[in-house]
């Protein structure tokens, strides 16, 4: 008698139309699951910014105009949702952990770069010259014994903190002030560790191509690292890391085939020093500043340009660019791609919409328009 | 340091002596650890970064 290999663990080589078992059309799941998450996380209102963030380092100069201007992207997708809140997830018990780990003298989560300024309007005023400002974790609350029960938590708004810079711009020495706001996920200040680190939940192909499980390690994505760097460029850090955590562990085989020991299978870091990078990051929060000065001083969106990509984006649908030069006489083409990050952009329609190059805002809106960009 | 705030850090430290061992070392492992690479270079020359918009 023939013996027959059960491969049932391998999908099947021809899946028929409609065919195996099919998952339900519509889940009572997924939107109470998602609807949770918004609730705990809440919903951030686009606004005007009149300064850069970190997370934005290395983004496409078009994006950071619509972010510059407040313009409302896309809602978020109920996928990105539930990407997102996993990762926020992952910061807060990381945070926590350290915080047991280092104490408050030793590492500083959710590190700053800004200053809270306390709201004074009504609501949140003290209710008279005996009430006490209390702390409680980030909240502020007023009261005293005469009003115990009519303490409010303030409001905040954040100003942001001015780097100054001296880079390189046109062969020039520039000085420029930038005005950052923006968090670093932890900054960890103790005799030997020096080091501001950025965590990054990501899918289990973006891990594998990290860490080498496909051909030669690519290491966390820059701008991850330029993140974290900008937080280590602002509090004197010394070193900037980057941690990868993998949405899905890495199976038992193939960490035995790489030789990955189990922390491998789904967390990394890579730490470099500040120093190696500091130029770079520095020309970054420059570029990042500029394209906000084009959009609230001359009133135009940057071009669809992407550090690393080595011309302009020009189909925003797809991502696709096409690198052309003359040689002999005749335009040829060079190089081309596609920017994957076109397709998750918020502000994919608007792009498309208001063509190449540095271009003011469809429609005659201006910067000084009240809800321009809208 | 008030009364609060110093509770709450003798709380901290006691927690981290209870750690158990295997913890202790990778704690150790990671107060040692110094960066012995670097990033691969950029993609993009350092004086073009800024005009890229």
């Amino acid at each position: 008698m023939a013996i027959k290999k059960d491969r049932s663990e391998l999908p099947t080589s021809k899946p028929k139309a409609g065919g195996g078992w099919q998952p339900d059309e519509e889940t009572i799941f997924g939107p109470l699951l998602i609807n949770a998450f918004k609730e705990m996380e809440g919903e951030r209102p686009d606004k005007e910014r009149h300064y850069v963030s970190p997370s934005n380092a290395l983004s496409c100069a078009r994006q950071l105009s619509y972010r510059a201007a407040g313009t409302p992207g896309k809602p978020m997708e109920p996928s990105g949702w539930w990407v997102t809140s996993l990762g926020k997830f992952v910061h807060r018990v990381l945070e926590d952990a350290l915080l047991d780990e280092f104490g408050p003298e030793g590492c500083t989560p959710e590190a700053m770069i800004g200053t809270k300024v306390p709201l004074l309007d009504d609501e949140h005023a003290p209710q008279c010259e005996q009430c006490q400002r209390q702390m409680v974790a980030d909240i502020a609350e007023w009261y005293c014994e005469f009003h115990p029960d009519e303490s409010a938590p303030m409001k905040y708004r954040v100003e942001p903190e001015i780097l100054t810079l001296t880079v390189m711009v046109d062969g020039e020495p520039t000085q420029v002030d930038v005005p950052i706001i923006g968090y670093g996920d932890i900054w960890i200040h103790t005799d030997e560790i020096s080091k501001v680190t950025d965590y990054k939940t990501v899918g289990g192909y973006g891990y594998k191509m990290a860490i080498g499980e496909r051909g030669e390690a690519e290491g966390p994505k820059r701008d991850a690292l330029f993140q974290a760097a900008i937080g280590a460029r602002f509090f004197g850090a010394r070193d900037v890391s980057v941690v990868n955590l993998a949405r899905d562990a890495l199976s038992v085989a193939i960490a035995q085939r790489k030789g990955f020991d189990e922390w491998r299978r789904f967390i990394s870091e890579w730490t470099v020093p500040l120093d190696s990078i500091v130029e770079e990051v520095e020309a970054e929060l420059v570029r990042m500043w500029r394209v906000n000065r084009l959009w609230h001083e001359e009133g135009l969106l940057a071009a669809r340009r992407v550090p690393g990509v080595p011309v302009e984006i020009s189909n925003p649908k797809t991502g696709g660019w096409a690198q052309k030069e003359e040689v002999d006489g005749k335009e040829r083409l060079v190089a081309s791609g596609e920017f994957w990050g076109c397709s998750y952009c918020a502000w994919q329609d608007s792009c498309i919409a208001a063509g190449p190059g540095r271009v003011p805002l469809p429609n005659g809106t201006t910067q000084d328009d009240p809800g321009a960009g809208t | 340091m008030d009364d609060a705030e110093y509770a709450a850090l003798m709380r901290s430290r006691d927690r981290r002596r209870q750690r158990s061992p295997r913890v202790l070392v990778a704690v150790a492992r990671l107060n040692g650890w110094r960066p012995t690479q670097s990033p691969p270079p950029p993609t993009i020359e350092v004086a073009d970064l800024v005009n890229c918009y």
